[in-house]
């Protein structure tokens, strides 16, 4: 498998999951695309990425995808607690 | 040697940030009789900061392999940004938006966002700026909604969802671009024409910052954000996250003078401009109606770009005057909101005759957003504006002068029902005390930059021909 069909994948893999974000109604849904998104993005990044400074890229970007899974994990158990549901459809205090 | 020590002194700005941060954090965790004093701590720090800031020498340091240029533009915005966040920590300390339980996460955040927005504008790699966007942006999405109630938590997680969203796409642009130029500097990323292919990851990168810096048609999530936040923090993002997401939009445009992507902007600009002045005039909540304002002005913004170097100088002079009168209508509505959503625009009926101050300085806000002389706003809409006609691109300015006028209808209303109403019955009076500090400090400031335009212009200009 050469680095082209990795990023092949990952760009698949990024495809899908954009996808699955838009259509899906449940945050915590939502939450696994995004992180499904950030995670093909970065395996593009290593694949098509040939110097050093990629990989050190990659490894950052772990750690922002970490942080925001925290951050989307707070705010989702925050929701649950305040509104008893996480159905995006089933949250609207806000008109808009 | 000189620019050494002015890098060492720089750099002491974030540090000093940082370390209040980390001390609004965690001292009073140990030390008692530090509760409730978190504000002051920061403020205190914001404050030195400020004060001890010299601008640069004139010469660009870059620091970290190119990974960080520090010249006299990021110097002039490390200003504004230090102004923006002791003009929120003053709201803050003023009316704490978080219980006593949270004032140290509250601060914490705040000024890591603030270190997240120094960070961005002294970035000189694509890498960087994504890595110093993130730090802006994860505060604030759990900032929006700190207080854990209802409208709070939606609207966090509406800013967080897209935000998310836009970083995906920019992080797959990143490695796009990863993948084509040797390096992610500016500089690389600016030689030669791209392929399509590197168009294609120029224009992911360029949308994943679209979310950030709210332009129509990646805006959703602003209006919600806006009036579910605490209110200090939506003047935050108002001012900042808007400077940060335009010095980036204008890093990336800047590197192109022609072809596809000034074509994607000049659409950005112009649907912008028309969408968030149209969606604006129908808006009755005070904070909703400042939110689609700030969409538009990004719009604005936008249009300034294609000034060139003279549009860059226009937007420098623009984003302080858009901050101070953002701040300040924020700061009204803080004032005078009774529950977190903010006050209606039915709520300010006779403000005029019940808190006459406190009625001149919005309006003072509301002239100016909407761009009428004498005030600061008139000026910086003429030079962004001017620049993007002299470079040939009559068409969108037309379009934006259009819907420039457009919003004067709904800035209008504001000042209409403060001084042509009858006031409400309920009119309560809470004391304005530091909130009446910023906002006189902010309505004098789109006053005297407007009358004496020539000082903050002359530091615009002399900034811009960094970047």
């Amino acid at each position: 498998m050469t680095a082209y069909n990795l990023a092949a994948i990952a760009f698949t893999l990024f495809a899908l999951a954009t996808a699955g974000f838009l259509t899906c109604g449940s945050l915590v849904r939502m939450l696994m695309f995004l992180e499904l998104m950030l995670n093909a993005a970065n395996i593009a990044l290593v694949a098509l990425g040939g110097s050093a400074a990629s990989q050190a890229y990659a490894a950052m970007l772990l750690v922002i995808a970490a942080a925001e899974a925290g951050v989307g994990l707070a705010l989702i158990i925050a929701l649950a607690g305040a509104f008893k549901t996480l159905e995006a459809e089933n949250i609207k205090e806000l008109k808009g | 040697m000189e620019h050494m020590n002015y890098a060492a002194s720089a750099f002491s700005v974030p540090l000093l940030l940082l370390l209040a941060a980390l001390a609004a954090l965690l001292l009073p965790l140990f030390i008692r009789a530090l509760r409730g004093t978190q504000g002051l701590m920061a403020l205190g720090a914001a404050l030195a900061a400020l004060t001890f800031f010299r601008l640069a020498p004139q010469v660009e340091i870059s620091l970290f392999n190119g990974a960080i240029a520090l010249n006299p533009a990021s110097a002039y915005l490390w200003l504004f940004t230090l102004g923006v966040l002791a003009a929120v920590l003053a709201l803050s300390v003023y009316r704490p938006p978080a219980g006593e339980e949270n004032a140290g996460e509250y601060y914490f955040l705040l000024l890591l966002s603030a270190l997240g927005l120094m960070a961005l504008i002294a970035a000189g790699d694509l890498f960087t700026a994504f890595i110093a966007l993130e730090l802006l942006s994860l505060p604030l999405y759990a900032l929006a909604g700190i207080r854990r109630s209802k409208p709070g938590l939606e609207a966090a997680y509406k800013y967080f969802m897209l935000g998310a969203l836009g970083s995906a796409f920019t992080v797959l642009g990143i490695a796009v671009l990863n993948a084509l130029y040797p390096a992610l500097t500016f500089d690389a990323l600016g030689q030669g024409t791209p392929g399509p292919l590197a168009l294609a990851g120029f224009l992911l990168v360029i949308s994943g910052f679209a979310f950030k810096t709210a332009l129509v048609p990646f805006h959703m999530w602003v209006p919600d954000a806006y009036e579910g936040a605490p209110t200090q923090i939506s003047a935050f993002m108002g001012a900042a996250v808007k400077a940060g997401g335009v010095v980036l939009l204008w890093r990336l445009f800047s590197l192109f003078d022609g072809g596809p992507v000034r074509e994607i902007f000049w659409w950005l600009a112009a649907i912008t401009a028309v969408g968030a002045n149209l969606a604006a005039l129908a808006q009755t909540g005070l904070k909703r109606l400042l939110a689609y304002s700030s969409v538009a002005h990004a719009g604005y913004l936008a249009v300034a770009f294609f000034g060139g170097r003279q549009g860059f100088e226009a937007v420098l002079f623009y984003l302080p005057v858009y901050a101070m009168a953002t701040i300040g209508a924020f700061a009204v509505a803080l004032v005078l909101e009774k529950d977190e959503r903010g006050p209606q625009i039915e709520d300010l009926a006779g403000l005029a005759r019940t808190r006459p101050w406190l009625a001149a300085a919005m309006a003072a806000f509301m002239f100016s957003l909407a761009g009428v002389p004498p005030l600061a706003g008139f000026f910086a809409k003429f030079y962004a504006f001017a620049g993007a006609v002299t470079a040939g691109y009559t068409g969108l300015v037309v379009i934006a002068v259009i819907m420039s006028a457009v919003s004067i209808y709904y800035y209008l209303r504001v000042t209409v029902a403060m001084y042509m109403k009858p006031p409400a019955a309920d009119t309560h009076a809470e004391p304005a005390g530091l909130a009446g500090a910023v906002i006189a400090l902010m309505a004098a400031g789109v006053i005297l930059a407007g009358i004496f335009s020539r000082p903050l212009l002359a530091a615009a200009v002399g900034a811009a021909r960094w970047f």
